[in-house]
Formats: structure tokens, sequence, C-alpha cells
């Protein structure tokens, strides 16, 4: 049998609200021009206290596949590494947090590029639901019951591209669609490439994993003969629930970012530096992609 | 059509050149290895067809530039491009055909790279670039205020542009068939590829079209091109092609007589009149710095255009969840020392204008848009307070343009104007105000929370109302009156509770600002040093030619207002004397 064009890794820790939704957008109902042969998703629980069913991981079709981990590292690298060992895809997606919800083409548009080029990284850009920077609306009232009628309101997941009517872009300083990029929560690469770097580096031993998703960030995007691309008008939607620094107060979420860059410089032997990578744009933007 | 057979080639380029001895080379130039990012000279050709005349390029010159160059004339000259370049195809040995029909363009450095990589996503897409001109302006323009091939050959020596061909976006400006950039439909593309396959079927360019540099017959062909939804659009970002000046037919001449024939001849030869194709694109490519000011125009050009028409997060409730700030309950801690000042007046009467005034006054109207196709200036309003009176009117029945004459407020309402007063005064300014036509159908919901909330009203004539009204809405003129008339009902009948300034929106910017530094002073309101000068006279439309008599109850009221408008100095002197302290 043919390894599938793309496996997806999606850890979950403690996201039975969330999860489904997640799980929801990488089916084949929902993601365009894939059927269930073409691709599956590996969905590793990482030693949540409250896990998802297997039965329910297994509904969204015959190409999802549910790894329960227990008492796990407490940071997500191992979970992606048992991800990427048990699948096969050519291709292989990362979402080292299970709470984005991902529009309908991320996985059409990934296939696309891998057609046209030797070595595609392929990166989505972030959002928050909601009407603002997650750790600051969450101060101001905004909660899962909100966001859960915020998404009843827009009719997802019927016409998932409303998404972007009720989600603002992940950053302090509104990146846009153009600007510059250091992570993603949706990382599609050649298979190839992650068994050249080693996969997701374990010494990112704290819980959500640092500087983790940088440090993966940062080494496939340099790695040689990759061309790396931002998809256009896709993205992926972080549903509010206690992440480790984007569901806690501003100040709270400094103070562990400077740990998380501590933890770099000691892993790596030097400071962390946003990589300058060369991006190339590809996608479609529809016309509620500009609202953001 | 049907074109040679085709070789091992993926790509060749048709350059069709006429009198373009000085510009051709940087062209030919922008095509080669020596230049072109990621490309070599074995993936690709160039064919350069002239159209003869007595300045032409010799085939030396054109195969200086690589072994993939080769030159021929056109053995049917016209003053039409379309068989040069249909030759030229004929020719070529590519699986894939990159048409330039203008061989005065110089591309950015990634055309080709970019290009064969795009034409592999799809099968068979229509690759396009965007076009751009030389110089500071549209060169239309340009050459009517200096620009030249001197000061050109000048601008691109300075530029560096050999060694980085991603400079000439900073020399460069938008042409006109792409002027919005790139979020928006483009009328041509100047370097255009697709398959033979697809060349062949659309049967090439159309050699019908025989006005001088052949009219519209590239509009014509990449209409065609793209109208097959089996034959995606893709466009390629970061890259673009610039024109050098040449006197070429249309892209240099500044009156629209030539683009006058150009379309009937459009019209004769396609039987109906030439439209832009809003055919949907996939983007891709990269965006180098340098060509970041086009994409940040554009895309917030459409951001304006997208915001207005689909809705977006607006609901005050949400929008309080930015920003640690006030609650619901704050509603009821005003700040002592600032008052509430309101605009009142029915739509296109002037609030705009009066609002923005107000605002050079130091009056706080809050978060207010400065945005609005039909209003130059922005029309000054809060958006979350539009939105809260559009759902008061829908939940009443009604909208804008249909009032009811009885708008319930219920509770989600009240919390929701609660919210936007809490943060409206939290201003630092001694005023804070708002201003939406709409409120003069909501107002009871405010008064009730803000019992100390000041007016100021404007009226303007009712022909003038609805016509615009007409213009922008598509309201009928009796519809527009109808309107003016219930709107200002309600202005009058409040004046009438209690006196306060109504300004007459006058055709005469220097009377309505003379009405304004008289309501400043009345408030006590500073003006700012250069005087006031948010009024500028294209805020004022030309008077509407006054074709039927205004109907009677409008023409009555339109008096009663003219008799309390505060221009009068006796409205003047009894509002001094009713005035509050401040």
């Amino acid at each position: 049998m043919n390894p599938p064009f793309i496996s997806m890794v999606v850890i979950l820790y403690n996201m039975r609200r969330e999860a489904g939704r997640t799980l929801q957008s990488l089916s084949a109902a929902y993601q365009e021009d894939f059927s269930p042969e073409d691709y599956d998703v590996h969905v590793v629980e990482n030693g949540s206290a409250e896990p998802v069913d297997e039965a329910f991981v297994r509904g969204f079709g015959p190409n999802f596949h549910y790894h329960r981990l227990v008492n796990p590292p407490s940071s997500p690298a191992h979970a992606l590494n048992y991800g990427i060992a048990k699948s096969k895809g050519r291709l292989v997606g990362l979402v080292i947090d299970g709470a984005h919800i991902l529009t309908p083409r991320v996985l059409a548009y990934s296939r696309k590029l891998a057609s046209a080029v030797a070595c595609p990284v392929v990166t989505v850009r972030r959002f928050f639901l909601g009407p603002g920077q997650q750790p600051q609306t969450t101060q101001c009232g905004y909660t899962q019951e909100v966001e859960d009628e915020l998404l009843e309101r827009i009719g997802w997941p019927k016409e998932p591209y409303r998404l972007f009517e009720i989600a603002t872009f992940m950053g302090k300083r509104r990146p846009g669609w153009f600007g510059r990029f250091w992570e993603t929560n949706c990382l599609i690469v050649p298979r190839a490439v992650l068994d050249v770097i080693g996969g997701c580096d374990e010494r990112f031993d704290r819980p959500g994993g640092g500087f983790l998703n940088l440090d993966l960030y940062e080494r496939c995007t340099e790695y040689p003969g990759a061309q790396v691309f931002v998809l256009l008008g896709e993205g992926s939607f972080h549903q509010v629930h206690g992440g480790t620094t984007t569901n806690v107060s501003p100040d709270e979420a400094e103070a562990r970012i400077e740990t998380y860059r501590q933890d770099y410089a000691r892993i790596r032997g030097r400071p962390y530096e946003v990589p300058l990578v060369q991006m190339k744009f590809f996608g479609s933007l529809h016309p509620r992609s500009f609202l953001v | 059509m049907s074109l040679g057979p085709s070789g091992a080639l993926e790509l060749s380029v048709v350059v069709v050149t006429y009198r373009m001895r000085r510009e051709a080379p940087r062209t030919l130039y922008s095509l080669s290895t020596a230049y072109q990012q990621g490309v070599s000279d074995n993936r690709y050709e160039v064919i350069v067809v002239e159209n003869p005349s007595d300045e032409m390029l010799s085939a030396g010159t054109v195969q200086s530039f690589g072994p993939q160059f080769s030159y021929c004339t056109n053995p049917q000259p016209s003053l039409s491009p379309a068989s040069a370049i249909n030759l030229g195809a004929r020719q070529a040995l590519g699986r894939h055909l990159m048409l330039m029909i203008d061989g005065a363009r110089i591309l950015s450095p990634g055309v080709l790279g970019e290009t064969l990589t795009a034409l592999r996503l799809y099968d068979q897409p229509v690759v396009a670039t965007l076009a751009w001109h030389l110089g500071p302006d549209n060169q239309a323009r340009s050459i009517h205020k200096g620009y030249s091939r001197q000061v050109e050959d000048r601008l691109l020596a300075d530029s560096g542009w050999e060694s980085d061909g991603y400079r000439l976006f900073s020399i460069s400006s938008l042409a006109g068939s792409c002027g919005n950039g790139w979020f928006f439909p483009i009328t041509e593309s100047s370097c255009l590829t697709m398959s033979r396959e697809h060349y062949e079927a659309l049967g090439g360019y159309s050699e019908e079209f025989q006005s001088p540099g052949g009219g519209l017959i590239n509009l014509d062909f990449y209409a065609r091109a793209v109208a097959n939804p089996a034959r995606p659009l893709v466009i390629l970002l970061g890259e673009g092609s610039f024109h050098q000046v040449h006197g070429g037919v249309a892209t240099n001449r500044s009156d629209d007589e030539p683009l006058r024939l150009f379309r009937e001849e459009y019209q004769r030869i396609r039987g109906r009149p030439f439209t832009t194709p809003h055919t949907t694109p996939i983007y891709f490519g990269p965006m180098p710095e340098s060509a970041k000011p086009f994409m940040r125009r554009s895309f917030n050009k459409a951001q304006e255009l997208y915001r207005q028409r689909y809705p977006y997060l607006r609901d005050a409730s949400l929008q309080s969840m930015k920003e640690p700030g006030p609650k619901p309950g704050d509603a009821q801690a005003p700040r002592p020392q600032s008052r509430s000042l309101t605009v009142l007046g029915m739509h296109r009467s002037g609030t705009s204008a009066l609002a923005g005034s107000l605002m050079e006054c130091g009056v706080d109207f809050g978060n207010v848009s400065h945005w609005n196709r039909h209003n130059v200036k922005g029309n000054n309003e809060n958006q979350a307070i539009v939105d809260l009176h559009d759902r008061l009117l829908a939940d009443a029945g009604g909208a804008w343009d249909a009032p009811q004459d009885v708008v319930p407020w219920e509770s989600r309402h009240r919390q929701a104007r609660d919210m936007i007063l809490a943060q409206l005064r939290t201003t630092r300014s001694a005023w804070w105000g708002f201003k939406d036509p709409r409120t003069l159908l909501t107002l009871e919901g405010w008064r009730e929370a803000e019992p100390g909330m000041r007016f100021v009203g404007v009226f303007r004539h009712p022909e003038t109302v609805a016509q615009s009204l007409v213009v922008r809405s598509g309201l009928s003129r009796s519809h527009g009156l109808d309107l003016w008339l219930r709107y200002n009902q309600r202005l009058l009948a409040l004046y009438k509770q209690q006196p306060f300034p109504i300004l007459h929106f006058s055709d005469n910017p220097e009377d309505f600002l003379q009405q304004l530094h008289r309501l400043a002073a009345l408030l006590e309101l500073p003006t700012p040093p250069g005087g006031l000068r948010f009024l500028e006279p294209e805020l004022l439309h030309a008077a509407p030619l006054h074709t039927e008599p205004l109907p009677r109850p409008v023409a009555r009221l339109h008096d009663e207002l003219h008799a309390v408008a505060f221009y009068r100095p006796e409205i003047q002197s009894l509002l001094r004397q009713t005035r509050q302290p401040a």
C-alpha cells in the first residue's frame, strides 16, 4: 500500500472542547480535494487528565488514528516525535497545539506546492478567535462561551472562510499576511527534512515546549534547498483554552517567555533571533481574509 | 490556430518590438540568464519579432543576450502587433508561451523562475504579471511634467537595477491597467504565460484589431485567456514588468481620443463593450521590500472595500474585550468635568463636516471612521454606534431608509449603549460626542442614559439631499424627500422642546465656516490656531437643478428650519441667553 501523501500530527492536551473542531477541520469532508486515502491524521493525546475518546477521533474518518501517551514528558516535543514516527506520509504536517481550527485548502495547497518545488516548507498564519489577542481578551470577558457563540454566529463549518470575520492576527504588532514570521501552528514539510534534522528537539522540555516550536520552524526553514511558503488566505484559528502563553495574563506570559529564551540560549549556545527567511506566498485571498 | 511542433523546452518568450532601439536592449537583458534568477538558458528561448521600421534592431544585438535568443522581422508589417506576436508563437518550440506584446518592458528578476514554478502548480494555468510605468507617475501624465527618455535613462542608471532588478519597484508607478494593485482585477498583462494548447484554443491574438498598436488587442486577449475556469489565473506577487517611455500609442498619450477609438473597435469586433474580467486569481511569488508599498496600498484599499461589505466583529460588546477598560456598570460614573454633544441631522446634510469641525475644536468623538467612499473626509462615525443603531432599527422592523415611529430599546441594546458611553466618557477632553444620522430615530435611549446630552443640529436643502441619496443609495427622489421630511421633523420637534443650534449646510463654504466659528464661540470651544480647516469646497457638491417643485410639507418644514437656523442673529442671541454655564 502506498504511503499517504500527507500525515498530519495533532497534539492534544486537555482539549475535549477544542479537539472536535480541530479534527473536523482536518476531515476529508472539510479539506478540499482530499479523500481519506490521500492523507492520514495522527492524534497524540499527550498525557491529558481529560482525554478524548478514541472512538471520537476515529469518528472523523477511517484515516484518523489515536495515540494516547500516559505520563509522557510535559513538553509536546516527545509527542510530536511519536506522531512523526507513527505516520508514513511523504509530507508531515505538525500541529503542536491541537486547539487550532484550520481553513479548508491547507492540505490542497501543500500538495500543489509539493508538486511544483523539490523541498517546500509550508507555513500557515495563526489567528486568535475573538476580537483581539486572547491574553488580553480573556481578561476582559472573552470566554469559551463567547467563542462558541461567535462560531455559531458565522455558521462554522458551513462557510469556513467566515472565520476571518471573528478573528485577529496573532501577534501584538499585527503581522498581516506579508509580515515576518517565526512560528506556525501548522508546519508541513517533506518527511526527509524531519529525518535529517532529527525531528523535534526533546531538550525543550517545558510544559508547552517553550521555544520548541520556534526552534523547529527555524531548523526547517533553514534546511538547505528548502523553499518557505506562507499560505495566503488560509489560517489556523486558536480556540481559547488554558494554553501556556496564549491564555495567561500578559505579565505572566512575558515572564514565561523570558524563561523560554534562556532555555533556548542554553540548548543552542546562542540567543534566539528571528530567522531571516526568504518567504514566498501562495494562495487565494478570499474577500473575508482582508477583514482581519 | 495551430502551432509548430513543441520540443523539450519548457517556455518560449515572444517579444514584439517596433522602433525600440533604446528600450529593447534593456528588455532583452532582463530576459537573460545574467539577470533572471534561478533559471538556466536551456529551459527557455526568447523570440524577438520586429515590425519593420527605419529604426530596427539587428539580429546580432538580440543574439548577444544569449544562445537562447533569436530574431526575425515580420514579413506582414502592420500597425497592429497581432500578426507579429502570432508569428513568434508559430515559431516557438516551448510547451508554454510567455507573451510580451510591448517590447519596451523590463521584467523583474524572478519573472521567469516564478512563472516556471507556477506552471507546475496547476494544469495549464494562465500566469500574469502586473505592469508598472517607470518614473514618478503614469507616463501618460508624467511626460507632460518633464519626464522623458533622458530622465528615465538617468533614473535607471542611478537605480542600479541591472544588479538588483527589484529596485525597479522603487522608481516606478502602477500602470493604469492595474492601478489598484494586486488585490483588484486587472485589465491586461504585458507579460502573460499559458500553455501552447490554451493559446491555440484561443486562436492567438485577434488580427481583426487593426488600430495603431492593436487598440484593445491585449485586453481582449487577456479577457479571453482568463475566462476559462479550467485554466486558473495565477498572478505573480512581487514581480512585474516596467514600461520604458517610448511614444507608445496608448501608454504615452494623455488624451482619451485613442481610447475612445479603441473601445469602438472592440465593440465592433466583439459586439459588446469591453469590461474588465473579474476572475479570482491565485497568488504566487515573493514580496520583496521594494514592492511592499504597492502591496500595502492595494491591501488597505481592498480591506476598506471588504470591511464595508462584510461584518467584522463590530459589536460593542466584543470590541470592549480588546483592552482592559470600562465595564458595563461604569456607565453610571461619568467624569464630571466632561460634557456630551451630539450631532443631529439627516444623512447627506453636512453632519460629517460638522462633526469633523467639532473634532478640530477638541470634541472627542472616540474611535471614528475617517473613510467613506461617499464622503471624501470620512464620515466621522463611531462604528459601534452605527451598528447599535442598525440593530435597533432592524429590531423595530425598519432601517435608516425606512424609519419606524417607535424604536424600542431593549436590555441588550442598553447594555451595548452603556459600554459605548463608558468608553466615550473616559475622554480627557472637556467635551465628548458622537454623530450618526440615525440618532434622530433612536434618541430616546441615549437621553435615558445621558440626560444632560446637548445637541448641535444641521440641515440642508431637501432637493440636494434627495439627489445625493439618489446617487449614493439608489433611492428615488420622492423616497429621498420623504426621508428628509421624517428626519427633519424630529430635528425641529427636538428644537421646540429645548432650543439648540441648528446650522444650515449651504453650498457656500464661507457661510458654513462662519456658522462654525460662531458655534465654537457659543460653546466656548477652542478653535485651532490656523482657524477651522475641515470644510473644504470639495465637500460641497454642486447645487442640484430644481426640476420639480418640492412637495408642500417638505417646503414648509424647510422654511420652518430656516426660521430657527443658527445663522440668524436673533437665534444666536436667544441661544446665548439660554446657554448653560460652562
